[in-house]
């Protein structure tokens, strides 16, 4: 899947890497301080921590919907501050994002929605299933294939369930043939057995097309089954990076402030 | 709260003494009728042939109307919006277009292009067309602003451009409050073509207009009950495609809709109970798949409604006479005509003027005045959850849908022949007109209250009537004075219209001026009227913080 990683930086190097990367919204809202990081190519890595401790900035900020206000953020071998207009959507592209609420558009029939997900490549603006390609619509159809919806595909999207809509919402993502999938508490609304469906579907995925996943979670112990790597947050800051292996539940529980654990636990996962 | 309806009772009295409403006149009105209906019956009616024709003008001015106003709306509330306008700069100034569509009349449009293009369908459609997008363009933008933020985000982040997010993300979501919103624009365009007809536009107001000159009192009714009918059958219509557009369709929906969905679901190809393969088995071959819909009961709805509108659009375009050659003439007399309205003048009339303003102030006090004391328990007995029955709240609901269907201009002219040429008249018609909309805000807002308090109440023992007033007014009394005051609004803006029909106010020096084309007048009593609403909307903003 050679095709799906396209860099600037000749394909060395961390996908993503943070320095000092601090957020401060206009109500003087601080999200993110200070916080550093790399991801390797490949590695699938969750991010833990309380509601409002940062997690959803620090996705928004790997795909380009933020800028910092001030540290260094570079995706792909891009420098995102310096990015504006046709050049930010075209790293965007490369991002698949699953959201908390699939964020659909509800009216549109499924295979519809998953061929959205190529209009960061099109020309032009839209609407209606002829207004893409024939090739188009076969890919979407083997995306919706590889997450077992493609009986639903002339469905309209908002009669699914939860767990149906968040696998469209994959198949959307791998319709924008990304880099990188980053997942936004990609199953906080769904039951458990389809929270568990989605959650190996993304893993599996990610091997089989070497993506890089970043997910941010709530649950500990789904995380340090999924994960490779997991990064804590709390008030923004980073105060846990570890593997997923050399962690139990207890450690991981640190970020929450509940147990000991208050100084960051870093060790060397790039090694 | 008290000092407000102390203060709105007593500027209803003061108007209704100064314009001389009262039970003797009413009483008087009442020996009129018979007088009335001696003056019209029998009707005389006008031949089918005619009445087909003229209702398919009506319908097709109308109808074109509405859709020029759409097609403008459109870019306008995508700019006006913030979801995705270029600059603030765009959205400041789609933003005022809109407002000053509201602001022109739609009568004033209305003379501005019968002097331009002669009696005729074309000033119709660019007047009601014009004015409409003041309400169009508002209620677009809103719609555009309250589509779900979700799907534009995720757009956003695969890297789509505005021009995509707009069509994919936003576009399906407010398609439905779209169409809805044209239905009902719809609607009331076809009530206002009615007051259109008094200043030269073809159609059924034209014909009525026309009788009433002739002071053929049977035939002018006989029009005017025609457009009544036309009004209602519309509106309910209307009002129920609406209901089904803005309802969520679920799995399927109910009635004959869902079966036939259902159903092919069921029998078509890839039909949703279909259970998907095991992941890991071969796809099916590229070439056979299946990557259009299968040809099922919404699509089929789909093209059924393209092709109804087009061939409506056609029917318009052919029937109402509007792409008439010599009206490509009249194009050319564009800024002449409009210096004749600049600068504004009072032609020596400037006490006349003024006294029937206050008098048009008055008629809308007066008629809001009567129109709540009307509303107010029919509104009540309309509210689903007060009203005690389901009978009572359909009947009164239906009441109150009727009477929103009357264009208050046929509603006036009635009043004129029975009791008379003046103020009176106007009175009674807009608030015999405040209970269509009064009463639909009254039996809203009292649907809307907690009903936690009125169980409180009905647990320790009180009576309904004590429940009324202690549980319920209480709570929607915010919602009932906001309605009041729009009503208020409403009414003072129909009442410079009615003295086209000899109702009383302002309107009278416009159908005048219109006659001896002294268009500067018109021009000056635009902006008078401008200035008492924007007064208006002033005291309003400051009672509504008070009471709130």
């Amino acid at each position: 899947m050679a095709e799906h990683v396209v860099r600037n930086d000749g394909g060395h190097g961390p996908v993503v890497s943070l320095t000092g990367v601090t957020k401060e919204f206009d109500g003087g809202v601080t999200a993110l301080r200070g916080v550093g990081f790399e991801v390797p190519e490949g590695q699938i890595l969750a991010l833990l921590g309380r509601s409002g401790s940062g997690k959803s900035t620090l996705l928004r900020h790997i795909c380009c919907l933020h800028k910092p206000t001030s540290g260094s953020l570079r995706v792909l071998g891009n420098d995102v501050a310096k990015a504006h207009g046709s050049r930010l959507r075209q790293i965007r592209r490369r991002i698949g994002f699953v959201f908390q609420q699939f964020n659909l558009v509800g009216q549109l029939s499924v295979l519809e929605n998953v061929c959205s997900g190529a209009l960061g490549r099109l020309f032009g603006p839209r609407l209606g299933l002829f207004s893409y390609p024939r090739s188009l619509r076969l890919e979407a159809l083997e995306h919706l294939d590889r997450v077992g919806m493609s009986a639903h595909a002339f469905q309209r999207t908002s009669t699914l369930s939860g767990g149906q809509q968040q696998r469209v919402a994959i198949a959307r993502a791998l319709m924008q043939r990304p880099a990188i999938l980053l997942a936004d508490e990609p199953v906080a609304s769904l039951d458990p057995a389809s929270a568990d469906t989605v959650m190996r579907l993304l893993r599996e995925i990610a091997r089989e097309k070497s993506l890089t996943v970043i997910g941010s979670l709530h649950q500990v112990d789904l995380a340090l089954g999924w994960a490779d790597r997991i990064i804590g947050l709390r008030d923004g800051e980073v105060v846990l990076d570890a593997p997923a292996a050399s962690l139990d539940t207890s450690a991981a529980m640190g970020v929450y402030g509940t147990a000991a654990a208050q100084e960051p636990v870093v060790l060397d996962v790039t090694g | 709260m008290i000092g407000f309806l102390c203060l709105f009772t007593s500027a209803g009295i003061w108007s209704l003494n100064s314009l001389g409403v009262d039970l003797t006149a009413l009483a008087q009105g009442a020996s009129n009728a018979e007088m009335f209906i001696r003056r019209t019956w029998p009707l005389s009616l006008p031949s089918t042939e005619e009445v087909l024709r003229q209702t398919g003008i009506t319908l097709g001015t109308v109808f074109l109307a509405t859709l020029l106003s759409v097609a403008l709306s459109l870019p306008l509330a995508v700019w006006a919006s913030s979801v995705a306008t270029p600059s603030p700069a765009h959205r400041l100034m789609s933003r005022g277009l809109i407002v000053a569509a509201r602001a022109v009349p739609d009568v004033v449009l209305a003379i501005l292009f019968v002097r331009l293009f002669g009696l005729g369908a074309l000033p119709g459609v660019l007047a009601m067309g014009l004015h409409s997008i003041g309400m169009v363009g508002k209620l677009y933008a809103d719609a555009i602003e309250q589509t779900s933020p979700g799907p534009r985000e995720a757009l956003s982040s695969i890297g789509a451009t505005r021009g995509q997010r707009l069509l994919t993300a936003v576009v399906p979501q407010a398609l439905p409050a779209f169409i809805a919103i044209g239905l009902h624009r719809f609607d009331i365009n076809l009530r206002v073509s009615a007051v259109l007809g008094f200043v030269g536009v073809a159609g059924i107001g034209f014909e009525m207009a026309h009788a009433f000159a002739r002071l053929d009192f049977g035939l002018g009714i006989s029009w005017a009950l025609i457009l009544l009918l036309l009004c209602l059958l519309t509106e309910l219509v209307s009002t129920s495609i609406r209901r089904t557009l803005l309802r969520d369709p679920g799995d399927g929906g109910t009635g004959a809709r869902g079966l036939l969905t259902r159903w092919s679901r069921r029998s078509g190809p890839g039909g949703g109970a279909a259970s998907p393969p095991p992941p890991g088995t071969e796809p099916p071959a590229r070439s056979s798949r299946r990557i259009s819909p299968p040809f099922g009961f919404d699509r089929a709805r789909r093209w059924a409604y393209t092709v109804t509108v087009l061939a409506g659009v056609a029917v318009s375009l052919l029937g109402s006479g509007v792409l008439d050659a010599r009206n490509t003439a009249g194009w050319a007399g564009f800024t002449t005509t409009l210096g004749l309205f600049w600068p504004p003048g009072d032609a020596g009339m400037l006490d006349g003027l003024l006294t029937a303003l206050l008098e048009t102030v008055q008629i809308g006090l007066a008629a809001t005045f009567l129109g709540a004391l009307l509303a107010v328990p029919v509104g009540t007995l309309a509210a689903r959850n007060i009203s005690g029955s389901r009978a009572v709240h359909g009947v009164f609901r239906g009441v109150v849908l009727a009477v929103r269907g009357l264009p208050e201009l046929v509603v006036a002219i009635v009043f004129v022949v029975v009791i008379g040429l003046g103020p009176v008249a106007g009175v009674l018609a807009l608030a015999l007109g405040s209970v269509g909309l009064l009463g639909k805000l009254v039996a809203d807002s009292l649907e809307e209250i907690d009903t936690g308090p009125l169980e409180a109440m009905s647990a320790l023992g009180s009576s309904r009537t004590q429940r009324y007033f202690t549980a319920v007014l209480p709570q929607a009394a915010p919602a009932l004075i906001g309605g009041l005051l729009y009503q208020l609004d409403v009414n003072i803006r129909s009442a410079t219209l009615l003295g086209l029909v000899g109702a009383g106010g302002v309107g009278f020096f416009l159908l005048q001026a219109t006659q001896t084309r002294e268009y500067d007048v018109i021009t000056l009593i635009t902006l008078m009227t401008f200035a008492v609403v924007f007064v208006l909307e002033l005291v309003s903003m400051l009672l509504r913080r008070a009471v709130r």
